[in-house]
Protein backbone atom coordinates (compact mmCIF):
# COMPACT_ATOMS: atom_id res chain seq x y z
CA UNK A 1 0.00 0.00 0.00
CA UNK A 2 1.31 3.59 -0.79
CA UNK A 3 3.21 4.63 2.36
CA UNK A 4 1.42 8.45 2.63
CA UNK A 5 -2.04 6.78 2.44
CA UNK A 6 -1.07 4.08 4.83
CA UNK A 7 0.63 6.75 6.98
CA UNK A 8 -2.81 9.15 6.48
CA UNK A 9 -4.44 5.80 7.62
CA UNK A 10 -2.49 4.86 10.86
CA UNK A 11 -2.66 8.33 11.85
CA UNK A 12 -6.19 8.25 12.14
CA UNK A 13 -6.28 4.90 14.07
CA UNK A 14 -4.17 5.97 16.47
CA UNK A 15 -6.54 9.20 17.02
CA UNK A 16 -9.13 6.87 17.49
CA UNK A 17 -7.50 4.04 20.18
CA UNK A 18 -6.17 7.31 21.77
CA UNK A 19 -10.03 8.68 21.57
CA UNK A 20 -11.13 5.96 23.75
CA UNK A 21 -9.06 5.90 26.27
CA UNK A 22 -5.08 7.00 27.48
CA UNK A 23 -2.78 4.65 26.37
CA UNK A 24 1.38 4.49 26.22
CA UNK A 25 3.18 4.29 23.33
CA UNK A 26 3.25 0.54 23.26
CA UNK A 27 0.53 -0.70 23.87
CA UNK A 28 -0.87 1.98 21.04
CA UNK A 29 1.56 -0.09 19.06
CA UNK A 30 0.69 -3.07 19.90
CA UNK A 31 -3.21 -2.57 19.26
CA UNK A 32 -2.70 -1.85 15.86
CA UNK A 33 -0.02 -4.48 15.30
CA UNK A 34 -3.00 -6.59 16.31
CA UNK A 35 -4.83 -5.64 13.09
CA UNK A 36 -2.00 -5.39 10.89
CA UNK A 37 1.09 -6.07 9.55
CA UNK A 38 3.10 -2.12 10.96
CA UNK A 39 6.34 -1.17 11.38
CA UNK A 40 6.09 -0.68 14.86
CA UNK A 41 8.75 2.02 15.24
CA UNK A 42 6.85 3.97 12.48
CA UNK A 43 4.09 4.94 15.05
CA UNK A 44 6.15 7.05 17.25
CA UNK A 45 6.99 9.99 14.46
CA UNK A 46 3.06 10.25 14.51
CA UNK A 47 2.43 10.43 17.89
CA UNK A 48 5.39 12.67 18.29
CA UNK A 49 3.53 15.23 15.80
CA UNK A 50 -0.30 14.94 16.37
CA UNK A 51 1.60 16.19 20.37
CA UNK A 52 3.03 18.56 18.79
CA UNK A 53 0.06 20.00 16.64
CA UNK A 54 -2.18 19.66 20.39
CA UNK A 55 -4.07 16.85 19.29
CA UNK A 56 -2.65 14.74 22.37
CA UNK A 57 -0.92 15.52 25.90
CA UNK A 58 1.19 13.66 27.17
CA UNK A 59 1.90 12.65 31.13
CA UNK A 60 3.99 10.27 32.80
CA UNK A 61 2.60 7.23 35.14
CA UNK A 62 4.35 5.56 37.24
CA UNK A 63 3.93 1.97 37.05
CA UNK A 64 4.71 -0.77 39.26
CA UNK A 65 6.67 -3.39 37.12
CA UNK A 66 9.24 -0.81 35.71
CA UNK A 67 10.09 2.26 34.55
CA UNK A 68 7.44 5.14 33.77
CA UNK A 69 5.09 4.97 31.18
CA UNK A 70 4.25 8.18 28.78
CA UNK A 71 0.33 8.12 28.36
CA UNK A 72 -1.10 9.94 26.18
CA UNK A 73 -4.62 11.52 26.30
CA UNK A 74 -6.50 13.08 23.66
CA UNK A 75 -7.42 16.75 23.68
CA UNK A 76 -10.81 18.62 22.70
CA UNK A 77 -8.60 20.03 19.24
CA UNK A 78 -8.00 16.53 19.04
CA UNK A 79 -11.56 15.07 19.39
CA UNK A 80 -12.73 17.42 16.71
CA UNK A 81 -9.48 16.64 14.22
CA UNK A 82 -10.70 13.35 14.63
CA UNK A 83 -13.90 14.49 13.90
CA UNK A 84 -13.57 15.37 10.58
CA UNK A 85 -10.48 12.96 9.65
CA UNK A 86 -13.95 10.49 10.43
CA UNK A 87 -15.92 12.61 8.26
CA UNK A 88 -14.25 12.61 5.62
CA UNK A 89 -12.92 8.91 5.45
CA UNK A 90 -16.79 7.98 5.67
CA UNK A 91 -17.10 10.05 2.65
CA UNK A 92 -13.94 8.86 1.13
CA UNK A 93 -14.20 5.51 1.31
CA UNK A 94 -18.13 5.46 0.08
CA UNK A 95 -16.93 7.14 -3.21
CA UNK A 96 -14.10 4.34 -3.49
CA UNK A 97 -16.57 1.80 -2.73
CA UNK A 98 -19.15 2.77 -5.11
CA UNK A 99 -16.70 3.10 -7.85
CA UNK A 100 -15.32 -0.30 -7.46
CA UNK A 101 -18.84 -1.85 -7.50
CA UNK A 102 -19.12 -0.17 -10.11
CA UNK A 103 -22.83 1.42 -8.57
CA UNK A 104 -21.37 4.96 -10.28
CA UNK A 105 -21.77 3.96 -13.82
CA UNK A 106 -25.76 2.35 -13.12
CA UNK B 1 20.74 -5.84 17.47
CA UNK B 2 19.81 -4.85 21.44
CA UNK B 3 18.24 -1.98 23.19
CA UNK B 4 21.59 0.14 23.42
CA UNK B 5 23.17 -0.62 19.78
CA UNK B 6 19.06 0.57 18.66
CA UNK B 7 19.34 3.57 20.46
CA UNK B 8 22.78 4.00 19.59
CA UNK B 9 21.89 4.36 15.78
CA UNK B 10 19.00 6.10 16.39
CA UNK B 11 20.73 8.91 18.02
CA UNK B 12 23.59 8.77 15.10
CA UNK B 13 20.65 9.86 12.70
CA UNK B 14 19.05 12.20 14.47
CA UNK B 15 22.03 14.28 15.88
CA UNK B 16 22.13 17.88 14.68
CA UNK B 17 18.96 16.92 12.69
CA UNK B 18 16.77 17.89 15.59
CA UNK B 19 17.30 19.60 18.64
CA UNK B 20 19.03 18.10 21.78
CA UNK B 21 15.34 18.22 23.92
CA UNK B 22 13.60 16.28 20.73
CA UNK B 23 15.99 13.89 20.93
CA UNK B 24 16.16 13.39 24.29
CA UNK B 25 12.59 12.76 24.55
CA UNK B 26 12.23 10.42 20.91
CA UNK B 27 15.46 8.88 23.36
CA UNK B 28 13.22 8.36 26.53
CA UNK B 29 10.49 7.09 24.29
CA UNK B 30 12.32 3.84 22.25
CA UNK B 31 14.09 3.07 25.54
CA UNK B 32 10.36 2.48 26.83
CA UNK B 33 9.17 1.00 24.12
CA UNK B 34 12.48 -1.38 24.45
CA UNK B 35 11.46 -1.60 28.56
CA UNK B 36 7.71 -2.86 27.83
CA UNK B 37 9.01 -5.33 25.10
CA UNK B 38 11.47 -7.21 27.52
CA UNK B 39 8.82 -7.06 30.21
CA UNK B 40 6.81 -9.03 27.56
CA UNK B 41 9.67 -11.56 27.42
CA UNK B 42 10.75 -10.27 24.02
CA UNK B 43 14.14 -10.56 22.86
CA UNK B 44 15.72 -7.14 21.91
CA UNK B 45 16.67 -8.18 18.50
CA UNK B 46 13.03 -9.21 17.75
CA UNK B 47 11.91 -5.81 18.91
CA UNK B 48 14.51 -3.84 17.17
CA UNK B 49 13.23 -6.26 13.89
CA UNK B 50 9.31 -5.20 14.64
CA UNK B 51 10.69 -1.33 14.66
CA UNK B 52 12.38 -1.88 11.52
CA UNK B 53 15.85 0.21 10.71
CA UNK B 54 16.91 3.13 13.18
CA UNK B 55 18.35 4.75 9.96
CA UNK B 56 14.25 4.81 8.61
CA UNK B 57 13.21 5.09 11.62
CA UNK B 58 15.23 8.64 11.92
CA UNK B 59 13.99 9.67 8.61
CA UNK B 60 10.42 9.20 9.58
CA UNK B 61 11.20 11.13 12.22
CA UNK B 62 12.98 14.08 10.61
CA UNK B 63 10.18 14.28 8.27
CA UNK B 64 7.15 14.56 10.66
CA UNK B 65 9.48 16.72 13.02
CA UNK B 66 9.40 19.08 9.64
CA UNK B 67 6.09 18.72 8.43
CA UNK B 68 5.01 19.91 11.89
CA UNK B 69 7.47 22.75 12.11
CA UNK B 70 5.97 23.92 8.04
CA UNK B 71 2.59 23.24 9.46
CA UNK B 72 3.23 25.42 12.49
CA UNK B 73 5.04 28.10 10.45
CA UNK B 74 2.15 28.68 7.77
CA UNK B 75 -0.49 28.93 10.68
CA UNK B 76 1.60 30.89 13.17
CA UNK B 77 2.54 33.28 10.34
CA UNK B 78 -0.41 35.10 9.02
CA UNK B 79 -2.01 35.14 12.84
CA UNK B 80 1.72 37.40 14.00
CA UNK B 81 0.46 40.04 11.20
CA UNK B 82 -3.18 40.50 12.46
CA UNK B 83 -1.53 40.66 16.56
CA UNK B 84 1.11 43.10 17.17
CA UNK B 85 3.51 42.10 14.44
CA UNK B 86 6.89 43.80 16.46
CA UNK B 87 6.15 41.47 19.61
CA UNK B 88 5.82 38.14 17.34
CA UNK B 89 9.12 39.52 15.41
CA UNK B 90 10.96 39.67 18.62
CA UNK B 91 9.57 36.55 20.06
CA UNK B 92 10.22 34.32 17.12
CA UNK B 93 13.95 36.24 17.44
CA UNK B 94 14.13 35.40 20.60
CA UNK B 95 13.06 31.82 19.79
CA UNK B 96 15.19 30.84 17.16
CA UNK B 97 18.39 32.45 18.76
CA UNK B 98 17.73 30.59 21.35
CA UNK B 99 17.48 27.29 19.94
CA UNK B 100 20.64 27.97 17.92
CA UNK B 101 22.76 28.76 21.27
CA UNK B 102 21.53 25.43 22.12
CA UNK B 103 22.32 23.71 19.09
CA UNK B 104 26.00 25.43 19.43
CA UNK B 105 26.36 24.57 23.02
CA UNK B 106 25.25 21.03 22.25
CA UNK B 107 27.66 20.84 19.01
CA UNK B 108 30.59 22.10 21.61
CA UNK B 109 30.46 19.31 23.71
CA UNK B 110 29.81 16.54 20.69
CA UNK B 111 32.39 14.55 19.52
CA UNK B 112 32.15 15.89 16.08
CA UNK B 113 30.56 18.49 13.88
CA UNK B 114 29.05 17.24 10.02
CA UNK B 115 28.92 19.35 7.58
CA UNK B 116 25.14 19.67 7.19
CA UNK B 117 25.19 21.89 10.45
CA UNK B 118 26.47 24.52 8.46
CA UNK B 119 23.64 25.66 5.97
CA UNK B 120 21.10 25.49 8.68
CA UNK B 121 22.23 27.92 11.12
CA UNK B 122 22.98 30.29 8.56
CA UNK B 123 19.15 30.39 6.81
CA UNK B 124 18.42 30.67 10.85
CA UNK B 125 20.61 33.54 11.33
CA UNK B 126 18.72 35.52 7.84
CA UNK B 127 15.71 34.56 9.64
CA UNK B 128 17.04 36.28 12.95
CA UNK B 129 18.01 39.28 11.09
CA UNK B 130 15.31 40.35 9.06
CA UNK B 131 12.97 39.86 11.79
CA UNK B 132 14.99 41.23 15.04
CA UNK B 133 18.48 43.04 13.83
CA UNK B 134 19.05 43.82 17.29
CA UNK B 135 20.48 40.11 18.12
CA UNK B 136 22.71 39.93 14.93
CA UNK B 137 25.62 41.41 17.77
CA UNK B 138 25.39 38.15 19.77
CA UNK B 139 24.94 36.07 16.60
CA UNK B 140 28.20 37.34 15.11
CA UNK B 141 29.77 36.67 18.42
CA UNK B 142 28.69 33.39 19.01
CA UNK B 143 29.51 32.69 15.33
CA UNK B 144 32.94 33.88 15.85
CA UNK B 145 33.41 32.16 18.80
CA UNK B 146 32.63 28.91 17.21
CA UNK B 147 34.92 29.40 14.30
CA UNK B 148 37.84 29.95 17.03
CA UNK B 149 36.92 26.74 18.89
CA UNK B 150 36.05 24.59 15.74
CA UNK B 151 39.81 25.92 14.63
CA UNK B 152 41.62 25.30 17.69
CA UNK B 153 39.93 21.99 17.22
CA UNK B 154 40.92 21.08 14.18
CA UNK B 155 44.69 21.99 14.91
CA UNK B 156 44.77 19.67 17.79
CA UNK B 157 42.89 16.92 16.05
CA UNK B 158 45.34 17.57 12.87
CA UNK B 159 48.49 17.34 14.88
CA UNK B 160 47.39 14.31 16.96
CA UNK B 161 46.33 12.74 13.62
CA UNK B 162 49.50 13.57 11.81
CA UNK B 163 51.68 11.91 14.95
CA UNK B 164 49.61 8.81 15.33
CA UNK B 165 50.20 8.30 11.22
CA UNK B 166 53.88 8.69 11.76
CA UNK B 167 54.26 6.47 14.86
CA UNK B 168 51.97 3.87 13.15
CA UNK B 169 54.01 4.27 10.07
CA UNK B 170 57.50 3.40 11.88
CA UNK B 171 55.59 0.30 13.85
CA UNK B 172 54.31 -1.08 10.25
CA UNK B 173 57.74 -0.39 8.50
CA UNK B 174 59.87 -1.79 12.06
CA UNK B 175 57.56 -5.06 11.68
CA UNK B 176 57.46 -5.36 8.30
CA UNK B 177 61.19 -4.94 8.21
CA UNK B 178 61.90 -7.59 10.57
CA UNK B 179 59.22 -9.74 9.43
CA UNK B 180 61.20 -9.67 6.08
CA UNK B 181 64.76 -10.28 8.02
CA UNK B 182 63.47 -13.33 9.41
CA UNK B 183 61.94 -14.53 6.55
CA UNK B 184 65.30 -13.89 4.47
CA UNK B 185 66.99 -15.56 7.08
CA UNK B 186 64.85 -18.71 7.24
CA UNK B 187 65.10 -18.83 3.44
CA UNK B 188 69.17 -18.66 3.40
CA UNK B 189 68.88 -20.91 5.80
CA UNK B 190 66.89 -23.40 3.56
CA UNK B 191 69.15 -22.53 0.61
CA UNK B 192 72.32 -23.85 2.44
CA UNK B 193 70.28 -26.81 3.58
CA UNK B 194 69.53 -27.72 0.10
CA UNK B 195 73.48 -27.27 -0.83
CA UNK B 196 74.73 -29.07 1.60
CA UNK B 197 71.94 -32.17 0.49
CA UNK B 198 73.17 -31.61 -2.97
CA UNK B 199 76.86 -31.94 -1.95
CA UNK B 200 76.17 -35.28 0.02
CA UNK B 201 74.64 -36.55 -2.61
CA UNK B 202 77.69 -35.88 -4.89
CA UNK B 203 79.67 -37.32 -1.94
CA UNK B 204 77.94 -40.69 -2.67
CA UNK B 205 78.91 -40.43 -6.21
CA UNK B 206 82.84 -40.08 -4.87
CA UNK B 207 82.85 -42.34 -2.66
CA UNK B 208 82.71 -44.89 -5.26
CA UNK B 209 85.98 -43.51 -6.41
CA UNK B 210 87.06 -43.95 -3.00
CA UNK B 211 86.42 -47.61 -3.07
CA UNK B 212 88.44 -47.76 -6.13
CA UNK B 213 91.21 -45.44 -4.64
CA UNK B 214 91.52 -46.09 -0.93
CA UNK B 215 90.02 -49.17 -0.05
CA UNK B 216 86.36 -50.50 1.10
CA UNK B 217 86.59 -49.61 4.15
CA UNK B 218 87.17 -45.89 2.71
CA UNK B 219 84.35 -46.25 0.63
CA UNK B 220 82.11 -47.73 3.03
CA UNK B 221 82.80 -44.69 5.58
CA UNK B 222 82.29 -42.06 2.56
CA UNK B 223 79.12 -43.45 2.17
CA UNK B 224 77.75 -43.85 5.23
CA UNK B 225 78.89 -40.46 6.41
CA UNK B 226 76.84 -38.97 3.07
CA UNK B 227 74.22 -41.18 3.78
CA UNK B 228 74.16 -39.34 7.77
CA UNK B 229 74.42 -36.03 5.98
CA UNK B 230 71.70 -36.05 3.46
CA UNK B 231 69.61 -37.32 6.25
CA UNK B 232 70.45 -34.53 8.18
CA UNK B 233 70.05 -31.97 5.74
CA UNK B 234 66.85 -33.22 4.26
CA UNK B 235 65.21 -32.87 7.76
CA UNK B 236 66.49 -29.37 8.62
CA UNK B 237 65.31 -28.55 5.06
CA UNK B 238 61.79 -30.00 5.55
CA UNK B 239 61.89 -28.29 9.12
CA UNK B 240 63.05 -25.41 8.14
CA UNK B 241 60.64 -25.22 4.70
CA UNK B 242 57.33 -25.63 6.98
CA UNK B 243 59.10 -22.95 9.08
CA UNK B 244 58.96 -20.38 6.24
CA UNK B 245 55.11 -21.70 5.36
CA UNK B 246 54.00 -21.31 8.69
CA UNK B 247 55.82 -18.05 8.99
CA UNK B 248 54.46 -16.57 5.89
CA UNK B 249 51.15 -17.24 6.19
CA UNK B 250 51.67 -15.48 10.10
CA UNK B 251 53.40 -12.62 8.17
CA UNK B 252 50.15 -12.56 5.91
CA UNK B 253 47.93 -12.40 8.18
CA UNK B 254 49.28 -10.26 10.84
CA UNK B 255 49.67 -7.93 7.47
CA UNK B 256 46.04 -8.07 6.87
CA UNK B 257 45.39 -7.52 10.98
CA UNK B 258 47.40 -4.04 10.10
CA UNK B 259 45.65 -2.84 6.96
CA UNK B 260 42.50 -3.53 9.12
CA UNK B 261 44.23 -1.40 12.23
CA UNK B 262 45.32 1.22 9.12
CA UNK B 263 41.69 1.95 7.55
CA UNK B 264 40.01 1.99 10.75
CA UNK B 265 42.53 4.79 12.11
CA UNK B 266 42.22 6.55 8.93
CA UNK B 267 38.40 6.50 9.08
CA UNK B 268 38.56 7.58 12.45
CA UNK B 269 41.00 10.54 11.07
CA UNK B 270 38.87 11.16 8.26
CA UNK B 271 35.87 12.03 10.71
CA UNK B 272 38.13 14.57 12.46
CA UNK B 273 39.35 16.45 9.97
CA UNK B 274 37.48 16.31 6.76
CA UNK B 275 33.91 16.88 8.12
CA UNK B 276 34.84 20.27 8.81
CA UNK B 277 34.85 22.22 5.87
CA UNK B 278 37.30 23.79 6.48
CA UNK B 279 39.78 20.70 6.59
CA UNK B 280 38.86 20.04 2.83
CA UNK B 281 42.39 21.35 1.30
CA UNK B 282 44.72 19.32 3.93
CA UNK B 283 42.84 16.48 4.26
CA UNK B 284 43.67 14.60 1.01
CA UNK B 285 47.28 14.37 2.59
CA UNK B 286 46.00 11.43 4.86
CA UNK B 287 45.18 8.80 2.79
CA UNK B 288 47.87 9.48 0.66
CA UNK B 289 50.22 7.31 3.12
CA UNK B 290 48.91 4.13 3.45
CA UNK B 291 48.44 4.17 -0.74
CA UNK B 292 51.11 1.05 -1.09
CA UNK B 293 49.69 -0.70 2.14
CA UNK B 294 46.15 -0.58 1.74
CA UNK B 295 44.85 -2.33 -0.99
CA UNK B 296 41.38 -0.91 -2.50
CA UNK B 297 39.50 -4.61 -2.49
CA UNK B 298 40.07 -4.91 1.13
CA UNK B 299 38.08 -1.69 2.23
CA UNK B 300 35.01 -2.89 0.81
CA UNK B 301 34.45 -5.65 2.78
CA UNK B 302 35.32 -4.08 5.91
CA UNK B 303 32.76 -1.39 5.50
CA UNK B 304 30.59 -4.51 6.87
CA UNK B 305 31.92 -5.51 9.91
CA UNK B 306 32.78 -2.20 11.27
CA UNK B 307 30.22 -0.92 13.65
CA UNK B 308 30.47 2.71 12.17
CA UNK B 309 30.23 2.24 8.85
CA UNK B 310 26.08 2.74 9.52
CA UNK B 311 26.74 6.45 10.17
CA UNK B 312 26.94 6.97 6.31
CA UNK B 313 23.15 5.43 6.21
CA UNK B 314 21.62 8.69 7.49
Amino acid sequence: MNTQFRKGVIEMCILALIERKDMYGYEIVQSIAYYTEINEGTVYPILRRLTQEEYFVTYLKESTVGPARKYYHMTEKGKGYLGSLKADWDDFSKMVNDILRGEVLE
Amino acid sequence: MNKQEYLQRLETCLRHKLSREEIDDIMRDYAEYFEEGRRQSKQDSEISAKLGDPELVAQQLIEESQEQNTEHYSASHPKSKEQNTLLAAVTSGWESLKSRFQEWRHKEGGEETPPESQQEPEAAQEKVQEKAPRVGGVEVLIRFGRCVVRACRWCLNAIIASMLTVTAGMISAGLIGMAAFLEGTLIGALAVGVIVLLLAVFGIILSGFAVVLFGKWAGLAAISASAAVIGLAALFSILLYHGIVKFWKFFVRGFWVGVRLWNRMLHKFEGWLIAPKSAEEEAPKQPAIPDNLLPVPVSADLEQDNPTAGKEGC
